[in-house]
């Protein structure tokens, strides 16, 4: 049952927010004098809200979703973390545990730019939540996300034209959004997002529009490591620029880079997750090449697609790289035991 | 009736102390597979890349050889050139014959592996000559006039389309699966088995298995006819771990492995000899499954007379899979002994050096005759010998400048064995009438 306590906003929030408008925004940033900001801060933020995104999503609680809000939480101290990992690994352990967001304040030390994106390098190194620089949102300046959270489309999202009905507010990216019990997480077989890939990675060829738009970068392909080609252009696509091959010259073996958006196909792929009968890894998820409807617990290699996000976090992980598993255990069989998901005649 | 009981119960407890012993003593190999059982994914003595164990890789992590996105660190290491190379590897898979992906680390000088990477001859590891002073695998490739080394150029021009393999492939993947290939230790009780069939080749690891491992793939499979060389200095032990095992019960049918290429309907282009491979058509060639034709004279453990006829060589008996320092890449080692001088080319009398090592040169029939002279087996019916192919007075058909009646101190020269004898030689073959036998 829904509920609409908003008068605000009118038509634009009646599908997709629920709860008091004061859940998440603040009128003068002040009640009986003390501020109303989720950090306490006394600097009012725009759309009237009562955060930032550090402010809504990194509260840094024990909370992994906030009871109030209902926001998932980048960056908490509860013992489980959602899909994207948890960004307080950048803080405990260092910066090559994910991706050093510059609202989160703890800005890379080590690289100087985007690994496998371009030169000139207009990036940076400390990328943003949102923005031209960041992830989430149109991927422009100026105005990123308006509306998007109220017209927000949870679950399936295979259309993708705009920013609210793409996959995590990941601009043209498209996927099935965990809506079940354990919804923002990737908690097992049974309970995970769907991720979008395609049969084959894109093609660079001089292709600028890969990744630039008018309406801001994004992925033509619309997957998920389309996306994250976006600044790793050379770890995805076909060919690439500065004399640099990319994944390598065609969508077959062998390839340069491990490649992305392949389908894992037969032989040792053909026996994903080794003794599960192809049951749905968690640890090293499978992309669909079709938009999910819902959650299926096994993955399909015929058809199913190897994906950035089939090794990394999106965020931040406990592991090395960002990696999804110890890739640098001391153990060899704990270090290879991803890797061993998809090449299972290498263990 | 109780002290049945009694047993069975002792029986199982000490089966269960057996497999939890086992579990302590060796807990990964429960659920290893090829790759971690392999000599490049051990735990304890796998591939160790110094640039990636420098900040902290396990031994035989896929890193050392595989960059998943040719950048560790945003940069460094690097592949070399700045680009990767096909399989994700660090280095030009294939350049040359001393220069390939392999070598970076198969070397013991400026090895990307700290320390470098020893690897022995053939003759050192299964031979037992360990005054062998070759101890690295691109020095075995290295070999040229008048040393010769397996030619990758070749390699990888014969296997080019063949058996899955294409013109990305490795030469050296024609016969070392990278994600399988053993150790071998050489020592009874502790053996590896290195290399995997090029007609078995597959990218399914578990499809492309070792060769050698299992009883059916031993040359006593082969054949019931091996005898295993003497190991080096030894008359009591034998290749190529030492026992005291001679039926090929310990050894990888190198046979049916070398013959996936090297058979009788295969045409092998050689670089270095301007022309094809001789074919070899081990199941009839006399040092294969082929007999001697009525008896001969062999130094042991071959015996003389008919009762060492049907014996069958493997291929490693004599040439070494790498390099030597022979044409042709014949061991320098053989049979428990040295050869007594380099073989240079394939007409040469040199070639003797490797047949006295199996067989009885003239002095060791008669005393009284010469040493590296086999005048006694080709045309004389004396001690072991009883089927001479020539009679003594025909000097002058084969021997320049002979002449007459002749006998084991006759100064003639010398022939060259291999204008004869060598692999896929027949009657038709010899340059010299009247040849009336098979001469290999």
């Amino acid at each position: 049952m829904r509920q609409h306590w908003c008068f605000f906003f009118s038509d634009e929030i009646k599908s997709a927010i629920t709860g008091s408008c004061s859940n998440c925004h603040t009128m003068h940033n002040s009640q009986n004098g003390s501020p109303m900001n989720f950090d306490n801060s006394d600097v009012p933020n725009q759309m009237l809200t009562r955060g930032n995104c550090k402010g809504c999503h990194a509260m840094g609680s024990s909370d992994n979703i906030d009871p109030l809000t209902g926001a998932p939480q980048v960056l908490h101290n509860n013992a489980v973390d959602l899909a994207g990992g948890n960004f307080k690994y950048l803080n405990s352990l260092g910066d090559n545990r994910g991706h050093n967001v510059v609202e989160l304040g703890n800005p890379e030390g080590a690289l100087t730019g985007p690994p496998g994106h371009h030169n000139p390098d207009n990036i940076g190194v400390n990328v943003s939540c949102s923005g031209l620089k960041g992830c989430h949102g149109t991927r422009k300046t100026g105005v990123v996300f308006k509306g998007a959270h109220h017209k927000n489309v949870d679950g399936i999202c295979d259309v993708a034209d705009n920013v609210y009905n793409s996959y995590r507010f990941l601009y043209k990216v498209k996927g099935y959004e965990n809506m079940g019990a354990y919804k923002w997480q990737n908690k097992d077989a049974s309970n995970h997002n769907e991720y979008f890939g395609a049969n084959t990675p894109m093609t660079f060829s001089g292709n600028c529009n890969n990744c630039h738009s008018d309406q801001g970068f994004r992925p033509y392909n619309q997957t998920i490591s389309g996306f994250c080609s976006t600044c790793h252009g050379a770890f995805h696509l076909i060919g690439w620029m500065d004399g640099d091959p990319g994944i390598g010259d065609n969508s077959a073996s062998p390839f340069m880079r491990h490649p992305t958006d392949v389908v894992l196909g037969t032989g040792e792929y053909a026996d994903y997750n080794p003794g599960t009968s192809n049951q749905y890894s968690v640890t090293v998820p499978v992309a669909r090449t079709t938009v999910y409807s819902g959650i299926d617990n096994k993955a399909y290699p015929a058809s199913d697609a190897v994906m950035c996000l089939s090794c990394h976090g999106a965020h931040a992980t406990q592991y090395y790289k960002m990696l999804r598993w110890d890739y640098k255990s001391l153990t060899l069989s704990t270090a290879l035991s991803g890797c061993n998901v998809c090449h299972t005649s290498k263990n | 009736m109780i002290r049945t009981d009694l047993d069975k119960k002792i029986k199982a407890v000490i089966i269960l102390f057996a497999w939890i012993a086992g579990l302590i003593l060796y807990p990964s190999s429960a659920k290893s597979g090829p790759y971690l059982n392999s000599a490049h994914g051990s735990a304890s003595y796998g591939v160790n890349r110094t640039s990636l164990s420098s900040i902290g890789y396990s031994k035989g992590h896929c890193a050392h050889c595989h960059e998943q996105h040719a950048s560790i660190e945003g940069s460094e290491p690097e592949p070399m050139g700045g680009i990767p190379d096909n399989y994700s590897l660090f280095y030009t898979n294939y350049t040359n014959q001393t220069d390939s992906f392999c070598i970076t680390c198969h070397t013991d000088v400026s090895s990307y592996q700290t320390g470098g990477l020893t690897n022995r001859s053939y003759s050192y590891r299964a031979g037992g000559w360990t005054s062998d002073t070759l101890n690295d695998t691109k020095e075995a490739f290295s070999f040229t006039s008048p040393g010769t080394s397996h030619n990758l150029y070749d390699i990888k021009t014969f296997i080019t389309g063949r058996w899955g393999y294409t013109a990305d492939s490795n030469p050296c993947a024609a016969c070392h699966n990278p994600h399988s290939a053993q150790r071998d230790p050489h020592t009874s009780g502790s053996r590896g088995w290195p290399v995997s069939r090029p007609g078995q080749h597959s990218k399914d690891n578990n499809a492309w298995g070792l060769w050698g491992d299992a009883a059916s793939e031993k040359m006593n499979n082969y054949t019931l006819s091996y005898q295993a060389p003497y190991i080096y200095n030894s008359t009591t032990t034998y290749e190529p771990d030492g026992s005291s095992t001679t039926d090929g019960s310990n050894l990888a049918d190198y046979v049916t492995f070398c013959t996936d290429c090297h058979n009788n309907t295969n045409i092998i282009s050689s670089t270095l000899l301007g022309r094809n491979l001789k074919t070899i058509d081990w199941n009839n060639e006399k040092h294969g499954k082929g007999n001697a034709d009525e008896s001969l004279c062999g130094d042991n453990p071959y015996p003389s007379g008919t009762s060492g006829l049907g014996k069958v060589l493997a291929c490693t008996d004599c040439h070494e899979p790498h390099g030597s320092q022979n044409a042709f890449l014949a061991r320098q080692e053989v049979n428990g002994g040295i050869l007594g001088g380099n073989i240079g080319s394939f007409s040469t009398t040199d070639w003797h050096y490797i047949c006295d090592r199996c067989h009885k040169d003239d002095n060791e029939i008669n005393g009284s005759c010469q040493t590296d002279h086999y005048y006694i087996t080709h045309h004389s019916n004396e001690g072991c010998n009883t089927d001479r192919p020539y009679n003594p007075n025909m000097c002058n058909t084969c021997h320049s400048g002979g002449g007459g009646m002749a006998n084991c101190t006759n100064t003639n020269n010398k022939l060259i064995c291999t204008n004869c004898h060598y692999h896929g030689s027949s009657v038709t073959n010899a340059d010299y009438s009247p040849t009336t036998r098979r001469t290999f």
